[in-house]
C-alpha cells in the first residue's frame, strides 16, 4: 500500500501516490532531541518481562492528546508527541519491532518518521487502525494470541476508541483482548536517567513560564495573556505545555481557591493574587510548578496565611518525601493545616508516569497501586497543596516536582518556595 | 449526587464533599466571552429538528481537543473548550436541555460551569460517564429510544471511548445507539452571524501569528521557537491555537513541501524558507492562514516560482469560489499548476465545520456529502495549496480562509498575497 518517493515523485497531485508516501527526503534537515536507543531498549526490555511473566503475545499501546494523558504509552515507546487523532496506536510484539500506526497520510507521515524513534511506521489507510493493528498482528502470527490493550485516559478508565475496538474484534475472532488499566504504571514507576534528565528539563521551563508570567501582571492585563506567557516560555525552550491554569482574584474579595483551569478574560487589578498550576514536558516526561504570586504587595492576611499555613504545611509534607517513608507517613502530615486552624483541597501529592498518576495522596486517603505504598529511589511526585481559610472562599496552590534519591530527594523546580512572589507593577 | 458548597465549606479536605461540588462562589469574577443564549438555543432547536426529522430521540454529543476535532459537537453545543478526556459527553434530548458531564471534579467543574453557555453541568461519578448518560436518557424518559451519537473524529470515524460504549449498551439494553458521522456538519454547515464573527476575529488572530513569525525569523533560531511566537501571538489576544505546523528547509536544497507538523530543533539559517500552516480559533471556530517566509531575499528561482505558480494558481482557484458555482469548478481551476509545467499536493481546498472538515477538493477528486456540491452564502472553506517543482523538492504552502456572501465571498484573513515574505533578521 505504501508508494516509494522516487517512483511517485513526479505526480504527487495523484490523491492515490501521495497518501502513502515513503522514502522521501522531506523533514530530512529538521533536528529532534530523542532518548537514546539504549533507553528505548530498556523500555522494551522492561515490557517484555512484564508480557513473558503475564502471558501477553502483543500489546496495542494507546495514547492521544488529553490533560489525563499527554499520548502515554504511544509516545512512551516511540516518542511521538502529536494531536492526531483522539486515540494513537502502537503494536507492541513480545518478539519483533514495535509499529507505531499514524493517522495523516503524505508529508505528515513523513515527517513522523523523522521525530519517532522507531522504523515501522504505517499508514491507517485512511482511518482502518483495526484493520492496520490486524494486519501487523497476523504478520507476528498473533491472530489467536492474548492482546493487552493500555489505557489511553484515566478517567473511566478508558482505552480506545469503539469504532477500532468493534474492528479488531471482526477482524480477528479467535484473539483475546485485555484491558491493562495499570500497566504504563509498572512500566513507568521507577524512572531512568534519561527520563530524570528530561524531567529536569521540564521543571527549568516551568520555572522560565513561572518567570514569564510574573514579569507580565500587571494591572489590566489579562489571564490568557499571563497564560499567553507562560507558554511562550516553555515552547521557546523546546518543551511542551501540558497545563496553563491560571486565575486571578481581588486577595481582598477572594473568588478562588484554586488555578482556573480556562484563564478567562479577567483584566488584572492592583490587589490581586494570581494563583497558577504550570505543567512543563520535553521529550514526554513532566514536571509542575505552582506559586502564589501578588499584584502589588500582599495584604497581611495573605502574607500570613502564606507564611503560616501554606509555607509550613508545604515544608511539613516535604519532609516526609523520603526514601523508606510510607505514602501514609506523608498522608498524616497533611493534618498540618488543620492544626493550624485552616483547611485545604483533598489532594496533597500525586505521582508522576508520564504525568500525574496514581498514587494520589489526599488528606483523608490514599489511592496507591500495590507497590506503590512504599517511597522509593526513581519514584517522582509532585506534592501540589492547595490550603484554604476555614470560610471555603479563599486559598493558595504551591507545587513541586520531586525525584527520590538514595539519600534523599532531588527538587526538580529550583525555585525560591520561601516567600509569596510579588509583581512588580 | 452533588455537594452544595454552603454546606460542605467548612470541611472542603474531605474528598466525598469536595468531590462534584457546587454553587460556590469560585471563579464568579472570571469573564469568558461566549456566544449569546440565542445563537446556542438556534444551534439546540437545529440539531431538535433534525431530530425530529430522523426520528431520533436524543444525540449524545462527543467532542475533544485533538487534530480532528476542537472541541466538536461539544464545543459547539456548550461553549466548552477543553482537553479532559479522550472524550467529553453531552446529552440533548428531543425536548429537555442539554447536559455536560465533565470529568473533573471539585475546583474544576465549578470552572467549567463559569465557562460554558449551557446551566446542566454534571460530574462523571470518577469516570462513569455511561451511567450519567444513561440517568439523564432514563429522567427524560428515552432509555427505549433512538439514540445518535456524533463523530469526534474524523479519521475512522470515531465516536467514543470503547468503556463508555460498552457500560451504556449494558446500561440501556433496550436503547438503539447509532453513529451518526455527519451530522456535524449538517449542523454547522451554513454559519450564522455569531459564528462568521467569531472566524472572522480567528483570522485577525492567524494573521497576527504570521506577523510575529515573520518578526522572530532570523539565522539561529530554532523551528520550534517561530512556534512559539506564533502561539504566544494568538494566546496573547484571547484565541486558541488549533495548527501551528512550521517547518524551514533550504531554498537551494529544499527538504521540505510542506509545512512541518512537529517543528523541529533545526537552526534557520540565511537562505532558508520557511513553510507555515496555522490555525487559530475563537470560541471555537476557526481561520487558516499559510504564507511562505524566506530568511534573506528570496533566490530566483524561488521568487518567480511564487509568483507564476503559487499566486497564479491561488488566483485561479479563488476566482472559482463564488456563490452558485460547484466544487468541480473550483477542481478544474487546478489544472493551472499542471499547465504552468509545476505539480502540487493533492489537497486544495476543503471546507469547515467548527475546523477543517468535508468537503475535500483535490486536484484529482471531490470528496463531499449531499448538500455539499454547490457554493452557498454562509459556507466557509480555506483555500490551501502546495504547488510543487517538477522535480518534488522545491514547493510553497499558502492558504486563507473565506466566508461565502450573497455577492461573492469575505477573506477572513485579509494579509497580502502578492509578494513572498522576507524575514530581514
Amino acid at each position: 500500500m505504501t508508494n516509494d518517493w522516487n517512483e511517485v515523485r513526479h505526480n504527487l497531485d495523484n490523491s492515490t501516490n501521495f497518501s502513502s508516501i515513503y522514502n522521501s527526503p522531506y523533514y530530512t534537515d529538521a533536528a529532534y532531541d530523542k532518548f537514546t536507543e539504549g533507553e528505548y531498549q530498556r523500555r522494551y526490555t522492561h515490557a517484555r518481562r512484564i508480557m513473558e511473566r503475564d502471558g501477553l503475545g502483543a500489546l496495542i499501546l494507546t495514547g492521544g492528546p488529553n490533560i489525563l494523558c499527554h499520548a502515554d504509552a504511544v509516545t512512551w515507546a516511540t516518542g511521538l508527541i502529536d494531536a492526531r487523532g483522539m486515540c494513537q496506536y502502537a503494536v507492541f510484539p513480545k518478539e519483533g519491532e514495535p509499529t507505531l500506526i499514524y493517522p495523516h497520510s503524505g508529508s505528515h507521515i513523513e515527517a513522523a518518521r523523522r521525530m519517532v524513534s522507531i522504523r515501522d511506521v504505517r499508514s491507517s489507510e485512511g482511518g482502518q487502525y483495526g484493520k492496520v493493528i490486524a494486519v501487523r498482528l497476523k504478520e507476528l502470527g498473533l491472530e489467536e494470541g492474548r492482546i493487552g490493550i493500555t489505557q489511553a485516559d484515566r478517567h473511566g478508565p478508558e482505552f480506545m476508541g469503539i469504532k477500532v475496538y468493534q474492528d479488531l474484534e471482526k477482524l480477528l475472532p479467535k484473539a483475546r483482548f485485555e484491558f491493562l488499566p495499570h500497566l504504563l504504571h509498572e512500566l513507568t514507576a521507577i524512572k531512568s536517567e534519561e527520563e530524570i534528565e528530561a524531567m529536569a528539563k521540564a521543571g527549568a521551563l516551568c520555572v522560565l513560564a513561572l518567570e514569564a508570567l510574573i514579569s507580565v501582571a500587571k494591572p489590566g492585563i489579562r489571564e490568557y495573556q499571563l497564560a499567553a506567557a507562560g507558554s511562550h516560555a516553555i515552547l521557546n525552550g523546546g518543551g511542551r505545555v501540558h497545563l496553563m491554569m491560571i486565575g486571578s482574584t481581588s486577595m481582598n474579595d477572594p473568588k478562588m481557591v484554586f488555578p482556573n483551569p480556562f484563564p478567562s478574560s479577567r483584566a488584572l487589578q492592583e490587589g490581586d493574587i494570581i494563583l497558577n498550576e504550570i505543567v512543563a514536558h520535553f521529550k514526554g516526561c513532566y514536571a509542575k510548578i505552582g506559586h502564589p504570586v501578588t499584584v502589588g504587595p500582599p495584604t497581611d492576611e495573605v502574607a500570613t496565611f502564606y507564611k503560616e499555613v501554606v509555607l509550613g504545611g508545604y515544608r511539613a509534607l516535604e519532609a516526609q518525601l523520603l526514601p523508606g517513608n510510607t505514602l501514609e507517613d506523608v498522608r498524616k502530615a497533611g493534618s498540618y493545616f488543620r492544626e493550624k486552624g485552616a483547611q485545604s483541597r483533598p489532594i496533597m501529592v500525586h505521582g508522576i508516569e508520564l504525568l500525574t498518576s496514581l498514587p494520589f495522596i489526599n488528606t483523608d486517603r490514599i489511592r496507591a497501586l500495590p507497590g506503590d505504598e512504599i517511597i522509593q529511589p526513581g519514584n517522582t511526585y509532585s506534592i501540589e497543596i492547595t490550603p484554604i481559610n476555614p470560610e471555603g472562599t479563599f486559598g493558595m496552590f504551591l507545587a513541586r516536582t520531586y525525584v527520590i534519591t538514595q539519600e534523599g530527594y532531588r527538587d526538580l523546580i529550583s525555585y525560591p518556595l520561601d516567600e509569596l512572589v510579588v509583581a512588580d507593577i | 449526587m452533588a455537594n452544595d458548597w454552603n454546606e460542605v465549606r467548612y470541611d472542603l479536605d474531605k474528598s466525598p464533599n469536595f468531590i462534584e461540588i457546587c454553587n460556590s462562589p469560585w471563579y464568579s469574577d472570571a469573564d469568558y466571552e461566549k456566544f449569546s443564549l440565542a445563537e446556542f438555543q438556534r444551534r439546540h432547536k437545529h440539531a431538535q429538528q433534525i431530530m425530529d426529522r430522523d426520528g431520533l430521540d436524543a444525540l449524545i454529543l462527543t467532542g475533544g481537543l485533538n487534530i480532528y476535532s476542537f472541541g466538536g459537537a461539544v464545543t459547539w453545543a456548550t461553549g466548552l473548550i477543553d482537553q479532559r478526556g479522550l472524550c467529553q459527553y453531552v446529552v440533548l434530548p428531543k425536548e429537555g436541555e442539554p447536559m455536560l458531564i465533565y470529568p473533573h471534579a471539585g475546583c474544576h467543574i465549578e470552572a467549567a460551569r463559569q465557562m460554558v453557555g449551557i446551566r446542566d453541568v454534571r460530574g462523571d461519578q470518577g469516570g462513569e460517564y455511561a451511567k450519567v448518560i444513561s440517568d439523564y436518557l432514563k429522567d427524560h424518559g428515552v432509555e427505549e429510544g433512538r439514540i445518535g451519537i456524533t463523530a469526534i473524529d474524523r479519521i475512522g470515524p470515531e465516536y467514543m471511548g470503547v468503556k463508555a460504549y460498552q457500560d451504556l449498551v449494558e446500561l440501556l439494553p433496550k436503547a438503539s445507539l447509532e453513529f451518526l458521522p455527519n451530522l456535524l456538519h449538517e449542523l454547522t454547515a451554513i454559519k450564522s452571524e455569531e459564528e462568521i464573527d467569531a472566524m472572522t476575529k480567528a483570522g485577525e488572530l492567524v494573521i497576527q501569528a504570521l506577523e510575529a513569525l515573520v518578526a522572530a525569523a532570523r539565522p539561529g533560531i530554532h523551528e520550534y521557537q517561530l512556534e512559539a511566537a506564533g502561539t504566544h501571538a494568538i494566546l496573547n489576544s484571547g484565541g486558541n491555537v488549533h495548527l501551528m505546523m512550521i517547518g524551514t528547509t533550504s531554498m537551494k536544497d529544499p527538504r521540505g513541501v510542506y509545512p512541518n507538523p512537529f517543528p523541529s530543533q533545526r537552526v534557520l539559517q540565511e537562505g532558508d524558507i520557511i513553510l507555515n500552516e496555522m490555525v487559530a480559533t475563537y470560541k471555537g471556530y476557526s481561520a487558516k492562514i499559510g504564507h511562505p517566509i524566506t530568511v534573506g531575499p528570496p533566490t530566483e528561482e524561488v521568487k518567480t516560482f511564487f509568483k507564476e505558480v503559487v499566486l497564479g494558481g491561488f488566483q485561479a482557484l479563488e476566482s472559482q469560489l463564488m456563490p452558485g458555482k460547484t466544487l468541480e469548478d473550483v477542481r478544474k481551476a487546478a489544472s493551472f499548476f499542471r499547465r504552468q509545467g509545476a505539480q502540487s499536493l493533492p489537497i486544495i481546498m476543503h471546507g469547515l465545520d467548527l475546523i477543517t472538515a468535508m468537503p475535500f477538493i483535490y486536484v484529482d477528486r471531490v470528496v463531499a456529502l449531499p448538500g455539499d456540491e454547490n457554493i452557498l452564502p454562509g459556507k466557509a472553506y480555506a483555500i490551501e495549496i502546495s504547488p510543487v517543482d517538477s522535480e518534488g523538492l522545491l514547493a510553497m504552502f499558502m492558504a486563507r480562509t473565506y466566508v461565502m456572501t450573497e455577492e461573492g465571498k469575505r477573506n477572513l484573513t485579509p494579509f497580502p498575497m502578492e509578494e513572498i515574505l522576507v524575514a530581514s533578521g
